[in-house]
């Protein structure tokens, strides 16, 4: 084990030196709605204890803590302790859903193909298996507008591409080991690219400019290019209230998306 | 009073920077920030303004602008720190790490002379007309905020600047000047323990060049590649500048400030704060080679750090 780390059981994170001001806290290395739970708590947790000095930025299972000046491990670790013995809650902050229209294949999704191809499925399946899928939001990183999701059926699970392409078009959908995730601004990547969401996730000029957040839940609906396109021609604000509009639709398994 | 500053030409990266936007991260978005921090916070201390102030940074090209004033006998101090370029004030050569002072139809030029990668310009005014976005102004190019207009400079801008200030020139106590070297401190990475130690060593001994394709999102490093295996993917988790992440093809990329706020790919070091600004300063075909510090060594040597920077008002000498 590294000796700028700390072992862990299965209820306290471990504790990685990262960078002079920067201490990285890790739950289990997996996938899962309750560790990613867990890591938000942690953070709102922290944040009340440490203040707002202290910056806490959460991943899949791994917490972020940047310090003012030095880390003061002291502190972190009464607190990680007491927030150990804390009685466990079942409750859940509200959830909002998401339909997300994405064109896959094609030009939407130059990986498609291959990909279907290499997990010994038709693109259909492929198609199939990842829109049936409900997702949760785990994080939001890498670049403005990324939503990181999962769980991602393990039929679909592929190592990221060997050469990472120098740009990737904005509001891909791709597969990257074993997650998926809407992308935002175009960027480079390594992630296979299985289709293209026309849906804006990133308005620079709100005060809250992201429009996922960690622990929505969004499901995927296949649309073809024209629908693509309609949906193209909304301003981010139309899109965003189309979404909501359909959000708040009860009855959100039979609405045909529509950006009309 | 208002004075500008009218980019005549510009041939190379010019941004507004200031100190970053450490709350954009929750939205995924590239804290950002200028580059080499101490010779950013070089350029504020040499014309007396506070660690706020923002500052122009040129990354290789040449770049000419003329200041144009409202009214003729005001003065304009201008810090000049990071010594690429060579400047010229009126035709006349004008040495880095000094403070200068302009007038209504001043003409400055800035030629980059391959001794380090990027300068930094600051002004004893008020940027005007320039986006405050997330509690900061540096230029976030992905989202076209911050900054003039979300974007690199242009010929033809017109910067204007308020309340200009006349400062007594200066320049910079040749002790705070940084020496160029090539050693680059690496502390530990999350996931060196899933790189064997030979490729550890490896990563340790060889000369590393900077590739062309790196930029302010990240440094590509070129030699021979680590021999694997490489940890495949891990799950995303946050990543800071200053990361070095191993790719597939086995060599480092090493992120910098407008890079990506997570990552996939292991991490075998991450290099000291001090290191990530000298590293600002080289570039595409330049040699480096890691050195390994551990965060003991690297946090003390920080507080040092953190010392200079917070003194180098001292080191700010008038001149003549």
């Amino acid at each position: 084990m590294n000796r700028n780390q700390t072992a862990s059981d299965s209820d306290s994170p471990q504790l990685i030196e990262l960078g002079e001001q920067s201490q990285l806290l890790v739950f289990e290395a997996d996938i899962r709605p309750d560790i990613n739970r867990c890591v938000l708590q942690l953070m709102t947790f922290l944040q009340a204890k440490l203040g707002a000095g202290v910056r806490l930025s959460p991943a899949y299972h791994s917490l972020l803590i940047e310090w003012p000046e030095l880390p003061d491990s002291e502190a972190l670790h009464h607190y990680l302790a007491e927030f150990s013995r804390r009685p466990k809650s079942p409750t859940q902050a509200s959830t909002r859903s998401w339909t997300i229209p994405v064109c896959y294949g094609g030009d939407h999704g130059i990986d498609l193909e291959d990909l279907a191809q290499a997990r010994n499925l038709s693109p259909q399946q492929l198609i199939q298996i990842h829109s049936d899928a409900a997702y949760r939001v785990f994080m939001l990183g890498f670049a403005p507008g990324y939503a990181y999701l999962g769980p991602l059926d393990p039929r679909l699970h592929s190592p990221r591409r060997s050469q990472p392409r120098a740009s990737t078009p904005a509001g891909s959908i791709s597969i990257g080991g074993r997650q998926t995730l809407i992308a935002g601004v175009s960027m480079p990547s390594g992630w296979h690219l299985i289709g293209q969401t026309p849906i804006n996730s990133f308005r620079a000029q709100l005060e809250a400019p992201s429009l996922f957040r960690a622990g929505d839940a969004i499901r995927f609906q296949a649309i073809d290019d024209n629908t693509f396109e309609q949906w193209q021609r909304l301003s981010a604000e139309q899109q965003w209230q189309r979404l909501r509009q359909q959000e708040s639709n009860t009855d959100s398994s039979a609405t045909r998306l529509d950006p009309t | 009073m208002t004075i500008m500053i009218r980019l005549l030409s510009c041939q190379g990266q010019a941004l507004i920077q200031d100190a970053g936007r450490p709350e954009a991260r929750a939205h995924a978005c590239p804290v950002g920030g200028a580059a080499d921090l101490y010779a950013f916070r070089c350029a504020q201390a040499l014309i007396g303004q506070s660690t706020h102030t923002p500052a122009i940074e040129l990354t290789l090209g040449r770049f000419a602008f003329e200041v144009i004033s409202e009214s003729r006998d005001k003065s304009l101090a201008m810090g000049y720190a990071g010594a690429a370029h060579s400047c010229s004030i009126n035709g006349e050569p004008h040495p880095p790490w000094t403070s200068a002072n302009l007038c209504h139809g001043d003409r400055v030029e800035l030629i980059a002379n391959h001794r380090s990668l990027r300068s930094y310009l600051t002004f004893a005014a008020q940027f005007k007309d320039i986006d405050h976005w997330m509690g900061s102004v540096a230029t976030a190019l992905s989202v076209e905020r911050g900054g003039y207009q979300g974007r690199a400079l242009e010929v033809g801008d017109q910067v204007s600047l308020r309340s200009p200030c006349y400062r007594p020139p200066s320049s910079l106590c040749w002790t705070a000047i940084p020496k160029d070297s090539a050693r680059i401190q690496v502390l530990p990475g999350p996931q060196v323990d899933r790189f064997r130690a030979a490729d550890i060593r490896h990563f340790y001994r060889q000369s590393w060049r900077i590739s062309a394709n790196s930029d302010r999102r990240g440094i590509r490093l070129e030699g021979t590649p680590l021999s694997g295996p490489i940890t495949a993917g891990l799950i995303s988790e946050p990543v800071i500048p200053g990361a070095v992440q191993i790719l597939p093809d086995g060599q480092p990329l090493i992120l910098m400030p407008d890079g990506p706020t997570t990552g996939g790919y292991p991490k075998i070091g991450q290099l000291s704060q001090p290191a990530l600004a000298r590293l600002a300063q080289k570039a595409p075909g330049d040699m480096i080679r890691c050195e390994p510090q551990d965060i003991h060594s690297a946090r003390r040597h920080w507080q040092q750090w953190q010392e200079r920077l917070s003194q180098l008002n001292k080191a700010v000498i008038p001149c003549d």
